[in-house]
């Protein structure tokens, strides 16, 4: 008599709640990078250096990255 | 650059300086006191590393998950130790301690998109004081500069800035340039 997969810790079930925490996970940490990226633009207006620009590109470039992971992660899961 | 000391510093303007205002001193808090956040940091990067030797160590046994979900985990990791160092390093760069021939400014960015600057006119400081206490303080050199100013104005801090002692003596000397007197 075959036995049929049931119960909390099915692993379906699991990889699923799984996807949906790393979504969510992902969208805080896309919220905290657009703040860290007005973060970063209240500080180089506050001391300007020749290093200003160079932080600003890197919290873009942060920001944009995890926007597409976002996506990728949709995608791909 | 990246120096916590820096004496007449080129290409760095603050906001708010007047176009006759020039910069006599620029300070940080000393780079030791970064390793609150290099620590943590680096453990979270050697995290995956050692995360199956912890597990079987411990006698845990994960269910068989698709390779792209430990990927992810890795990616997160990495993320998460990157706005570490990305918070750490903002965090010790902008907030400086500034002595112009003008004024005595402190920047301090106390956590996100929270920002303090307090400035006291040279002509208003009255005295300084200097506190060097610890075991990394002694070593490295570093401790805190009390300013205290005149009136209701609030006494400006200055925390873990190298050569506190020279510090201290720097402002009053400046203090005592705008009063006429010798220093």
């Amino acid at each position: 008599m075959p036995i049929a997969q049931s119960g909390v810790f099915d692993l379906n079930l699991s990889l699923t709640v799984f996807k949906a925490v790393i979504l969510l996970i992902l969208v805080f940490y896309a919220i905290f990078s657009l703040i860290i990226l007005r973060q970063v633009d209240l500080m180089s207006k506050t001391l300007i250096t020749h290093v200003s620009p160079v932080v600003k590109a890197i919290a873009i470039v942060h920001a944009g990255f995890i926007l597409g992971l976002i996506v990728l992660v949709l995608g791909a899961l | 650059m990246f120096s916590a000391y820096i004496e007449r510093p080129i290409n760095c303007r603050f906001e708010g300086q007047d176009q006759d205002e020039t910069i006599l001193l620029l300070l940080r808090a000393h780079p030791i006191t970064n390793l609150s956040w290099i620590i943590p940091a680096v453990l979270l990067f050697l995290l995956p590393f050692f995360l199956p030797s912890i597990l079987n160590l411990l006698d845990i046994n994960l269910p068989q998950v698709p390779s792209l979900y430990g990927i992810l985990f890795l990616i997160i990791n990495y993320l998460l130790t990157l706005t570490i160092v990305f918070e750490g390093f903002l965090n010790w760069y902008f907030n400086v301690y500034i002595v112009t021939n003008k004024n005595i400014i402190d920047v301090d960015f106390h956590s996100l998109l929270s920002k303090n600057i307090d400035v006291a006119p040279l002509r208003n400081i009255e005295d300084t004081s200097s506190f060097m206490g610890g075991l990394l303080n002694a070593i490295f050199h570093f401790g805190d500069v009390f300013i205290q100013t005149a009136g209701t104005s609030r006494n400006i801090d200055f925390h873990s800035v190298l050569r506190p002692h020279h510090v201290a003596d720097f402002i009053l000397d400046e203090a005592h340039k705008i009063h006429g007197k010798k220093g």
